[in-house]
Formats: C-alpha cells, structure tokens, sequence
C-alpha cells in the first residue's frame, strides 16, 4: 500500500497559503512529519483525512482516490486531530461505543471487547465511568488516541499526538503504534525530532507549504555526518558568529550558551566536530528559510 | 483602582457589537412605532404623545430584562469564562473597585441601551411624516424632555433593578447560564403575576408591588382622555413615586447584598462540578489488552441503524437538556393556566371545551414552541461543532446524509412531543374540572394535520438557514431576521398576503357546531406549499451542508456542484414543481376566485365608492311595504338561493325614475320589475389587484342603476322579484366567511339594498386624507331633521313590512327565519319550513340552519296571553338551557307589564357556531353565539349572571328596537340601545336585589370610561350619542341614575308614555332620542332636571372621594361614624378637556356592616345607612350615628354617577 500525494495546493479564504505543491509518496510503516508551527502540516494532514478540500493536486492511496472518494478512504482512517473537543457529560466508555457503531462495527459484543481493550491499552480502563468533561489534558489525549484505533485502520494519521503526555504515557504510545503492523500507513507529526529518528522509517520536513526534505532518518544524518561543529561562546558575539558562519542552532547546555554550525570543512576557531543528530537534520534544512534560533 | 476598572469595562463595551445592537434594536422599535404611526394611539393621540412614550418606555424598559440579563451576566463572569480570575486577583485590586467597576461599568452602558427606544422615537417623530410614513397631523411637537421624561422616571428604575438581580445572581452562583434561565422565568414570573393579579379588589396594591410599574402605570393613567394623553407629562403622582422608591430600594438592597457576600477567594473557587459525582471505582475485570480485528458492516441495512440510532441519540440531547426542560416547563404552565382559567365572560368561566383549548394553545404555548424550535434547531445543527467533536466525526465513515437526516429526524421527534402535550393538558384539565366531552377527533387534527405541519416547516426553514450559514450564531440571526422581517412586514407594513409569508396559512376556527368546517381545505393547501418550499430549501442546504474544515464560498460552490447528483436533482425538482404547483392552486383560489385586494385597496374601493355615489345619498328610493322570501340552504356546498318578491311602493312626493341597488360582492342575483327583465348599468369599477398578475381590465363595484320603464310615481306600487345566489368558490386569503356553512348557517344579506350607503364609509379620518376624502364627522342629521325621522335607523329601505319566509334546507337540519311556523314538509329529500309574520316588522331579518334540538317552554304574560318559548340549541350544548328561559319568562312577564304590551306571540333563541361572538335581536327571534353563555360555567354563587343580563337585554329589544323603532337621526340608538341595557339591568336587579348592583354598574361605568379613553374623533353629549360606549354603558348607568332620584314609578311612567306614542308605528315620523328626552323631562320633578341636564346635554364627571371615615362606640352595637369625603362636578368638552363646574348635587354617603351570604350562598351587601345628600363642592364631614359594626363607609359607593375614579369612592371605616 502506498500513499501518493502530488501536486497538493490549498490557499485558505484569508490568503494564507497553506500547502504549495506537495509531492510525496509515503510506503506502510510509520512516516514522521516534521516542521515549525504554520508549515502546513496540519492542513495536509486534514486533507488526508478527507476533511479538507485541496485547490489542486491529488492524493491516492494505491488506486484509492482520496480527495474524490471520502467515504471510502474514511473506512479505513484512524484520524487523531491536534486538537478536538469530546461530549462533556459522557464516559469514555459510551463514547468510544458510539464510534465503532458509526465505524461500522455493529456487532455489540465485539464493540465491547474492543472498547474494553482500547481503553486497557491507552491505560484509561479505570477512568472507564468517569464523565469526559473530568478528564485532564494528557487523559483527553489517550482518549483521542484510542478513537484513532477503532477498527484497525489501515491509514492512520495522528497530529501531534504526544502533546501533554507524560513521558511514560508516551512510551506506551509508541509501543502501541509500533506494533500496528506491517500492513498500515501511519502519518505521525511531531515537534519532538528525536522520537522522528527512534520510530519512523520515513520521513520529510516541510516548511511554509513545501516538503523541504524527504528521506529516511538515518540516510539523513548520514549526510551531515562530519559538517557539525560545536563551540562554547558568549552571549555577545552571537551575531559576529552568525555573520561568518551558517549557524544552525544555538543553545544552553549546562548554563553555557553553545553553538551549533555546518560547515564543509573543520573551521577551527575553537569549534569541535560533532556526530550529526536528526535535530540538526531539521535545523539545517529550515534555517535557510526562516530565522529560528530564538536565543 | 475603581476607575482603571470603571474605564475598562467602559473601553471593553463600546467595543462589543452586541451593545450597539441592543441599542439599535431599541432605536428601531422606537423609530418604526412612531415613524410609520404603529404606536397603540387612539386617532385623536399622538403617536408620539406623552402617554404613548411613557407607556412603550414601560413596557420596553421591562422587556430589556433580557438585555440586563446579557449585559450584566458577562462583567463578572468573563474572568470565569476566560480563566482570567487565575492571575488577575493577584493584581493589587481592591474588592470594592473590582465589583462596583465592573457593576457601574456595564451598567452604564445598559442606560444608555435604554434610551434607543427615546431616540429612536424622536427620530421617528421627525422623520416619519417627511418621509411620508405617517400624517403629520399625528405627531405632535414635543421638545426633548417629552422624550425622555418617561426613560427618568420609569426606565431607569426598571433597568437598575433587572441589572442588580442579574450581576448578583451572577457574583453568587459564578455562572453565567442561570441568568438566562433567570431572565426567562423572571419574565415569566412577571406577566404570570399580572394575570394572576388582574382582579378587581385589588388594584391599589398592585399599583404599589409591580415591580417594573406596568400596572402601575396603566391603572393610574387608565381613564386618560386623548387630550390628558397629548398634554400631560406622565404624572409622578404618589402612588407612582412610592413604587419607584419600593423597587430602587430593593434593587440597591440587592446589589448591597451581593457585595457583602462576594469575595475573592470565594470567586476563585473552581467550581468542581463533577469531583461530587464521580463514581466509586468499580471492581476491575479482566479485560484483554489485546485489540482483537473487527468486522465492519456498511452495508445499507447497517447504515439505516446508524441513522436510526443518531436520530434517536439527537432526539435524547435534546430531551435531556436542562434548558429545554426549562423552557418546555415554562411552556407547559403557561399552557395549563392558560387552559385552567379558558374563557372567561365577565370573570365567569366557560367549560372546557376542546375546541377553546385549541386557541389557547396557540398563545403562550407557541411562543415557547417558537423558541424551542428556533433554538434547539440550530443546537442540532452545530452540536458537534460547539464541542468541537466534529473534527473526529467528520472522518467517520458515515456519510452526509446521514448525519443530515439524522438531525432532522430527531427534531422532527423533537416537534411530535411538543404535539402532544397540548393533548395531555388538555384531558388532565378536562378531567380536573369534570368535563368529558374530550372531542379527540379535534385534538388529533389539530395538533397532528395542522400544528405539526406547522412545526416541521419551522424546524425545516431554520435547519436550511443554519446548515447554509454555517455558523451557529449567525444562523440565528438570519433564522429570527426572518421571522422578525415577517412580523414586522406584517405588523408595519401591514401585508397580509400569505402566500409571501413562509408559515402563514388563513385563519381558521374550530367550533363545536360546525368542527373545522370549511376550514381543513385551505389549511392543507398551505401546509403542503410551505411543506415543499421547506423541503425545497433543506435539500439545497444540503448541497451547502459543511463537513470539517470551513472552506471559501468557491470551494462550497464547488463542492455543492460535486453534491448536485441524481438524488437532489430529482427532489429539488420534485419539491419545486410540487411547490409552485400547489401555490399557483393557492393563488387561483385566493386572487381569481376570491379576488383578493390588500387592505389599502379596498380602503381606496371604499374611498372611490363615496366619491362616486355620494351624490345619491338623498335620491329619493321606494320603499319596500311586504316581503315574501324563498331561501334554500345548501348547507353541504356552502350556497344558498334565494328567491324574494318585494312589495315597494313610492312613498314620496317626487316620482322615482331610477332604481339604485347595492349589494355584497359575492352576491350574484338578478331582478325582474313588475315581472320584467330591466337593464342597469354599474357605475363603479377599478382595477383588479396587483395581486392578480394574468388578470387584465377592471372589477366592478357591485352597484347597479336600473333605469325604469316608466317612473313609479307618487303612491305608486310595483313589485321586485329578486333571484340571488351565494356561493363560496374555493378559499380566501383570510376572513371566516361564516355565513353559509355545514352546520350552523346565519345569513341576513342575499336581498340588494337601496340606494347608497353612508355607514360602509371609511371611518378613519387619518385614511379618508390619504384617499382624498374630507373628514368625517360621524354624526345623523339633527334631531327633527324632517328626512331624518321619516327614515329608519336599521334598514332605510323599507318602514314596517310584511313578511313571509319559505326556507328549505337538508333533512337533518331545521331551518328558522323571523315569524310564526306554519307548516313544515320535506321534498326531493329536502325539508321545508314555512313562516308568516302577521304582524308588521322592520326589514331586518336572517335565516338560520342547523342541526338543532329544541327545547319548547310557554309563559303567560300579564294580559294574559300565552307566549311560546323556544330554545335552538345544539345537543352538545344543553347546560343553562333553563337560565335562558328563565330570563325570558321574567323579561316578557315584567316588561309587559311595565312598559306595554308584547307584541308576538313566540320568542326564540338560537345557537350559531362562534364565528361571531355577540346575540343579535331579531323579531322574536334571537341568534345567540355558541360561544357566549351556552358553555358558561355559573359555578360560583357570585357569579356574574351575564347569561340572564344579555338575554334580557336581547329580549328588550323586542320593545326597544323592534316596536319603538328609531329613526336616523343624531342619537336615536340609544332609544334602542341605552333602553334594552338600562332594562336588562333592571331585571336583573329584581333577581340580584338593589344593594348588589355594585358589580354591574362598576362594569358599565369602565366600559364607558375606557371608551371616551381611546375616543378616536370626539365625545358627543349623550344626547347625540354616536358610539356604542354611549349607547350602552353611559346610556345605561345614566337612566339607572335618574330612576334612583325619580324613582321607578317616574321612569316607567315615562317610557310607557314613550312606547304608548309610538309603539309600531307604520308610517313616520318615528321617533328619536329627543323624544324619549322629552318623556323622561315630563315625569322629572323640577328638584332633578339639573341631573337630566348634566347627563343628556354636558359631558358631565364627578370626582367623588372617601378621605376616611372613623367610628366610635357609643353604646351596645351603637356607633357614631364620621365620614369624610370630598366631591367635585366636571363638565367635559367633546376632545376630553374639562373645567369644573359648580354643584349642589343629590349624592348617597352609604355606611355598610359586614358582607354577608344570602341562602343560595351569594354575597350579600349590608347597608346600615344609605341616604342622599346635596352636596357642593369641596370636602364634607359627615357625623352619622348607626346600629351595628360599621365596617366600610363611603360617597356614591354602587357607582351610580359617572365619577372619574370610582375606586376610592368607598374604604374601610376606622373603629376607635
């Protein structure tokens, strides 16, 4: 199964333009998307999920055209919005029985044992009775991720799903998501670029509407491998550094201002070499588009 | 710290649009009321006089409750909503400069939303007569304070009340949804309370505890002639000021209140809603972890039980919501008193009849229908959205429609209980009250073929407009513009064309008689028209229906394109045709078979009718001399033929060469003159509607001038036969069209009258300026005029006739028409009736059928005649049967004998369907309205017995009217009116006793008092009385008052004298006003005739008034009373002007012991002292000493003078 997205423009009734001309081709397994705010992430994401119409362009999924047949595509989606509201005075319980039963799954029995399990494997199980209106940011969450599973999906597209979730709760995440098996897509957007390197086979970096970069993570860093340079300078002088070389990161580690630099060759000048990371992967491709250091 | 957060609150206002809003709505009210001169202002008050501003000032400062409640709710509530309250407390604020800031801070602004009504008012006032939307005579010129007086003395306490309850509440509770509540049941709570208070006794306490003084103000200002309303700035008389100063003390009590108990850590108190219910843990079962593969069905049956199941779980979001449960329980009360208290006559109570349920169900009940629908539509609509749940729930694979029809279907659930509620109330009140006759046929069509209909097409045009606008608060706005535009259209505009008005259908009545009648036709033709044009717009909307993310207008465009497949092709097809298919039947019916013209057309008919044929007012007509009438009723087909031949005979001095004949519109007919066909011409035509598109040429005015083969001269005879024919062709716009119908046909036309006819003139003097008429003055030549008494008042056609009736209608039904039954037979399965009058009547009859039982009596009067009594009722309605002819046995045995002899030897009375709601007097045959005494409910003891008042007053007619027949001159009705009702109240006293006839004169004196109130040209003496309020009710109470001086022997005396000289007369001069003037001065001793004088030729008023009146015991039930009192004479102008005039007038001081119950349980006054004396004006003590407890005391206490305020005249006597 494969995901084609070509040629995808959206411009939104205010003027922003959203997506400008994405072109992409997403294999089964789990596909990190990485970007800042605004890069248009979301919006392709939605577009995938069949709730947003594109201006051009198109998507399919093997012969499936997703932009025409919604309601096929929506069959086999597990969709986990950035942000989504849920019915106040209802349990978890109800509500994800009431999914499955619109997800087709009429069978009462099986939409039981399959919310009882969701709710086991998202860790909700005890919090089954409790009104949604009670439930903290992070259990809203698990609850949202659990309704992304129902029916076991074959497209699944998940928007920053790791927000508000505490380290462990992230774990069991993405324990969950990696045993989703071979025969599914999952689109995963993320700001952590690590969690990019450990979880996806695939991924691309888009920025203000564009895919900047579309590779597999460690190819990625392979690239960079030998052309970071690090140094420990003072405040100051950021902009004299920044002036001569092509800063990708500054950063505080242990109460030091550091910085991190792409160069071709060793610069001298105090830097030391350093093994690439996926990090600098992201801040090398999006620093020639926009300023992002914020120190 | 006050005024940083005071300018905050001002800065954070000015910028909400809401507010400017509000204050525009106000300002338009203003402006429209006035501007297009829809104020509530009689003809001879300004619209923007005093009393108008100070009233709608009022009523819209208590209306803005509901402003207060969204103004005020937010100031405190915006740090909850907001999550502000977390870190804006750790500012260094003060308690004192938050709360009050942000208190004074939007209040400030609600004041100012209360003067849009002022301001728009006064622009109204300027602009509307430039613009031509009203006549300038109209408004009047007032400066500024005339604007806003009223808004100082009433709005602001109105507004500072609502605006204290409502930020307390909110300060108290930190949530903002109890206040809409709150408002809605305040508002609620406050028009019960009035209903519940609008009894009589009570009025001085009422004046003090409204709390927004809309009683208060009405009940002081009640009797308000148009001049007091144009020149007098409302009053701040003490009752009104102590009022204010109750209601600005309790809300600053509030305000205070909520103040003391608020505090900050209080306020920064989550409010934990749901930490009390979480439940107990439960044990935990094992449950796998592992997420087992399912089946997935999508096949049709599975999507049809999707759909099912969210119809049915929007049916329960609704059900269970607690505002809908609010506002259905609010809906429900209303409902039920509405039903419990039913109609009332008089304060007396009707059975609860099925068919009055069903009106009432159409008042408060549908107002919260209306808010239901309106409401909860757009909740459907947008439920997922305003929780944001529809960003997971649009990737569900179900599709649009059915999500779409889903909703629907769950509204439309929604709307079937709202159905059959009515229904449960209704039974439980029957039941409650003992009533059986539930009628479930009624109910069901009602509530099923034509309410429910009625609902859908609400919830279907509100589904479109929110599922197009995409947004749920404009979706509300469009959805109340619309109807807001309607109503106004309707109500400003004054259009009344239905086929334009979504939802609008004909009226229709439902009656015991006759059901729904000719009435489910028309209301199913619409029902179907606006059901299609509502379905028509649902499936375009659902083109349009947005599912995720909001796109542009290009890409919905886009998308309804792609939506546009088979299915809605074909329905918006099939809906389109269906719709305009069925209003092109609706308007064939309504503009071509009924001709339809708005009300400013058939003003400038009317307008062209005067202007044209005025100049034959005086031409001088034959008059008819004997009648003979063949009438069949086709009741089933809604016709009637008849055939009449008409004696006429030249009663002038001038030979008639024309003969001028006006008739209905609808009446077809033809006429043969001596036998032969003659030819007419009509003189008026105009053009048809502009309504009617296709139709081309002019409508005629039903008029015909007959020239005639030879001149009928002097004394001369010929004979008319007239063949006519009613029919009703389809349905109408609106109107009952009542005459021939099912069961319970009254027809008194279908006989072409002579001549024209100035009574069908416009009347209002502001309409004949716009159709170019001069004003009108409504006045009959003097009296005396020569024409004038040689003409009668009822039908100038004809002096006494002869008359003979042969009526034919169905089997079932009996047919009855003035006159003696003769024989009755049935041919070609008709049943026949034939009647003679053997003795002359006026031409003035009708023809009844129905399907009747008859109840037969006799009474034997004092010359010793036998009178046949007999009652035509229908067999649902037999309860006060017996009071019906019980009146009639007294009023024929006591009028006979008092005032001369009766003149036939049968008195009937028959029930019609209510369609019209009086009794009308015929000769010896009275037509009663089903919905007038036959359902009354006399239970109480002191029941009003209105029954036996206004059959008596039917029954005086019978010598008042039809044997002393009034002539056309200034006044003469009250020779028929002012009689009938002053000797219905004498019958009545006979049965009740003299000391209670408190109640009834009370009633004639308000009625008279709010008539010259609302007089809309001017005020004639009694004399020449022109209006019914003289006619009956000053006519009554003003001979009640000389019979109290002169005594029963002088009156009737004098109206014997009177009946004796012109009883029956068959040629002129008949009599007038003047006459029975002259009767009454005869047997009046000199001592009284100043009272004759103040009554029948000045406006005459008193201001009589108890101060106090104390006691003291002087011995063993002994008491010496001092009774202090003040009395005043006015005389009046005819606009309402008064000067005081001088007196030294017969008045009673009347001391009373305690009420008492007679045998039948009836309460009974008890004068210890009642006596007359002369008083001039000016205070007087009186020092009266008396056996017994004297417990109230007073001056004219039973209201026998016409006195201004006849509630102060009697209080409770103080014992020392």
């Amino acid at each position: 199964m494969q995901l084609t997205i070509s040629g995808l423009t959206k411009t939104y009734p205010n003027g922003v333009q959203a997506l400008k001309g994405i072109d992409l081709t997403i294999q089964q397994g789990l596909f990190g998307l990485l970007g800042p705010n605004g890069a248009g992430k979301s919006s392709l994401m939605r577009t995938i999920a069949t709730l947003q119409e594109a201006d051009s362009g198109s998507i399919f999924l093997d012969d499936l055209d997703v932009l025409k047949e919604k309601s096929q595509v929506r069959r086999i989606l597990g969709y986990l919005p950035q942000e989504f509201g849920v019915y106040p005075k209802i349990t978890p319980e109800v509500l994800l029985d009431h999914i499955a039963r619109l997800k087709g799954v009429d069978n009462g029995k099986e939409r039981k044992e399959l919310v009882g399990a969701l709710l086991n494997r998202v860790n909700l199980y005890t919090d089954r009775k409790k009104n949604l209106g009670t439930f903290s940011g992070g259990m809203k969450q698990r609850f949202g991720i659990a309704q992304a599973l129902i029916a076991s999906p074959k497209l699944i597209i998940v928007d920053e799903p790791t927000a508000g979730l505490d380290p462990a709760e992230r774990n069991r995440f993405y324990n969950l998501l990696s045993e989703l098996g071979e025969n599914t897509i999952v689109i995963l957007s993320t700001h952590i670029v690590e969690d990019v390197r450990t979880l996806c086979s695939d991924f691309a970096i888009i920025c203000q509407g564009e895919v900047l970069q579309h590779d597999q993570p460690d190819d990625a860093v392979k690239d960079l491998d030998g052309n970071i340079y690090s140094k420990i300078i003072t405040k100051n002088s950021i902009e004299e550094y920044r002036s001569k070389y092509q800063v990708i990161s500054v950063q505080i580690k242990g109460g030091n201002l550091t910085i991190r630099i792409y160069a071709e060759s060793d610069p001298g000048d105090g830097f030391i070499a350093q093994p690439a990371i996926l990090e600098d992967v992201y801040f090398h491709q999006i620093s020639g588009r926009m300023n992002v250091i914020t120190l | 710290m006050f005024f940083e957060i005071f300018l905050f609150e001002i800065r954070y206002r000015i910028k909400r649009p809401a507010t400017w809003i509000y204050f525009f709505v106000f300002l338009l009210f203003g402006f429209l009321s006035i501007s297009t001169g829809s104020s509530p202002a009689s003809e001879k008050v300004m619209h923007n006089s005093p009393w108008v501003l100070a009233e709608a000032n009022v009523l819209f400062s208590m209306l803005g409750m509901l402003i207060c409640s969204a103004v005020m709710g937010v100031p405190l509530y915006r740090d909850i909503e907001h999550s502000t309250r977390n870190y804006f407390f750790s500012f260094p604020i003060t308690k004192g400069g938050y709360f009050w800031g942000r208190f004074l801070g939007s209040f400030v602004f609600v004041l100012l939303i209360g003067t849009g009504f002022s301001w728009g008012a006064m622009i109204g006032a300027n602009l509307g007569p430039v613009l031509g939307w009203v006549v300038p005579e109209r408004i009047g010129h007032y400066g500024l304070w005339n604007y806003f007086q009223p808004y100082f003395v009433f709005a602001i306490g109105n507004l500072f009340l609502s605006s204290t309850i409502f930020f307390a509440l909110v300060s108290i509770t930190r949530n903002v949804k109890v206040i809409y509540s709150a408002s809605i049941f305040l508002l609620i709570g406050y028009l019960l309370a009035n209903f519940l208070v609008s009894d009589l006794e009570k009025r001085e306490l009422v004046k003090l505890l409204d709390p927004f003084a809309l009683n208060t103000f009405q009940l002081e200002t009640r009797f308000f002639t148009p001049v007091e309303k144009n020149t007098l700035l409302t009053p701040i008389t003490r009752v009104i000021l102590l009022n204010r100063l109750i209601w600005l003390g309790v809300g600053t009590l509030i305000i205070a209140y909520a103040y003391l108990r608020f505090s900050f850590q209080k306020f920064l108190q989550p409010e934990n809603i749901s930490a009390r219910k979480a439940k107990k843990m439960l044990n935990e079962e094992p449950v796998s972890h592992i997420i087992k593969p399912v089946h997935q069905d999508f096949s049709s049956t599975n999507t049809r039980s999707i759909w099912w199941t969210l119809a049915k779980l929007e049916f329960l979001n609704i059900i269970k919501d607690n505002y809908f449960k609010a506002i259905l329980g609010g809906g429900i009360v209303y409902l039920l008193i509405d039903y419990w208290i039913g109609n009332t006559y008089y304060s007396v109570p009707d059975r609860p009849l099925t068919v009055f349920l069903m009106d009432f169900k159409g008042y408060n009940y549908s107002i919260f229908i209306f808010i239901i629908l309106l409401f909860y539509t757009g909740e459907a609509v947008h439920r997922e959205k305003t929780t944001k749940f529809n960003i997971l729930n649009d990737a569900f694979p179900v599709s649009n429609i059915v999500f779409f029809l889903s909703k629907l279907v769950g509204l439309f659930a929604i709307a079937f209980v709202l159905t059959f509620i009515p229904i449960i109330a209704g039974v439980l009140v029957q039941l409650l009250k003992g009533y059986t006759q539930f009628n479930f046929n009624v109910y069901f069509t009602e509530m099923y073929l034509l309410s429910y209909p009625s609902y859908i097409q609400m919830i279907l045009l509100c589904f479109a407009v929110h599922a197009i606008m995409n947004n749920k608060f404009g979706g509300y706005g469009v959805a109340m513009l619309i109807w807001i535009g309607m109503f106004l259209l309707r109500a400003y505009g004054r259009m009344d064309y239905n086929l334009f008005f979504y939802f609008y259908t004909p009226d229709y009545r439902w009656t015991d008689m006759n059901g729904i009648g000719h009435f489910m036709e028309p209301q199913n033709w619409f029902n179907f028209y606006w059901l299609m044009l509502g379905a028509l717009l649902v499936v375009i909307s659902f083109l349009f229906y947005q599912r995720g993310i909001v796109g542009g207008m290009s890409e919905r465009l886009r998308v309804a394109k792609e939506r546009f497949g088979t299915w809605p092709k074909i329905l918006i097809t099939v809906f389109f045709l269906a719709w305009i298919a069925s209003g092109a039947y609706i308007y064939y019916n309504v503009s071509y078979l009924n001709n339809y013209y708005t009300a400013t057309e058939n003003r400038s008919h009317t307008a062209l009718y005067e202007k044209s044929l005025k100049k034959y007012e005086n031409l001088v007509q034959p008059k008819v001399t004997a009648v003979y009438v063949k009438a069949d009723i086709f009741p089933d087909e809604r016709k009637v033929l008849i055939n009449a031949r008409m004696m006429i005979k030249n009663k002038s001095a001038v030979p008639i060469k024309e003969l001028h004949l006006s008739a209905d519109q609808n009446l077809n007919y033809t006429i043969l003159y001596n036998g032969k066909t003659i030819a007419y011409i009509n003189p008026v035509t105009y053009p048809f509607s502009k309504f009617t598109f296709f139709r081309k040429g002019q409508d005629t005015l039903n008029y015909r001038i007959y020239k005639l083969p030879a001149s009928l001269n002097p004394g001369d005879t010929a004979v008319i036969e007239v063949n006519s024919k009613l029919e009703n062709h389809g349905f109408r716009n609106s109107g009952l069209s009542r005459d021939i119908v099912k069961n319970g046909t009254f027809y008194s036309g279908g006989i072409p009258s002579f001549g024209y006819d100035h009574s069908v003139e416009l009347e209002s003097d502001e309409y004949r300026k716009k159709n170019g008429l001069p004003v009108k003055n409504d006045d009959l030549p003097l009296q005396g005029d020569p024409k004038g008494v040689s003409q009668l008042l009822f039908n100038d056609d004809a002096d006494l006739v002869h008359f003979e009736a042969i009526v034919s209608t169905t089997k079932d039904q009996i047919a009855v028409a003035p006159g003696y039954l003769q024989k009755t037979w049935e041919e070609k399965g008709r049943k026949y009736f034939s009647y003679v009058q053997d003795t002359p009547i006026q031409l003035f009859f009708s023809i009844v059928s129905a399907k009747y039982e008859v109840l037969k009596d006799a009474v034997t009067i004092s010359d010793g005649r036998k009178i046949n009594i007999e009652v035509y009722y229908d067999k649902q309605h037999p309860f006060n049967l017996n009071r019906f002819v019980s009146a009639y046995k007294d009023g024929l045995e006591y009028f006979s004998k008092v005032y001369g002899p009766f003149q036939f030897r049968q008195m009937r009375l028959l029930e019609f369907p209510r369609y019209a709601g009086f009794a009308q007097s015929f000769p010896n045959t009275v037509p009663f309205s089903e919905s007038f005494a036959w359902v009354a409910d006399f239970k109480k003891p002191d029941d009003f017995d209105y029954l036996y008042f206004v059959t008596a007053h039917e029954l005086a007619h019978q010598w008042w009217g039809h044997q002393i027949t009034p002539n056309a001159t200034r006044g003469s009705n009250i020779i028929s009116e002012a009689l009938a009702e002053y000797t219905a109240l004498i019958l009545t006293e006979r049965k009740y006793g003299r000391d209670n006839m408190k109640r009834f004169l009370k009633d004639e004196l308000d009625t008279y008092l709010n008539g010259r109130g609302n007089e809309s040209k001017k005020e004639n003496t009694f004399i020449n009385s022109n209006r019914p309020y003289e006619w009956y009710n000053k006519g009554s109470l003003v001979i009640y008052g000389l019979r109290d001086l002169i005594g029963d022997t002088g009156v009737n005396t004098a109206l014997h004298e009177f009946r004796d000289s012109f009883a029956l007369k068959e040629n002129p001069p008949f009599p007038g006003s003047n006459d029975l003037y002259a009767f009454l001065k005869k047997h009046t001793p000199d001592s009284f005739q100043y009272y004759l004088k103040d009554t029948w030729e000045k406006i005459t008023l008193y201001e009589n008034k108890l101060i106090k009146a104390t006691a003291k015991s002087t011995g063993k039930d002994e008491y010496d009373v001092t009774v202090e009192v003040t009395a005043n004479k006015l005389y009046a102008d005819s606009t309402g002007k008064e000067s005081i005039a001088p007196m030294k007038d017969y008045i009673d001081i009347a001391i009373f012991a305690e009420e008492t119950k007679d045998k039948q349980g009836r309460k009974q006054v008890n004068p210890i002292y009642i006596q007359k004396y002369k008083l001039d004006a000016g205070k007087h003590v009186f020092t009266i000493h008396v056996k017994g407890k004297p417990i109230k005391a007073g001056i004219d206490p039973y209201n026998k003078l016409i006195d201004r305020i006849p509630d102060d005249n009697v209080g409770d006597v103080d014992i020392k």
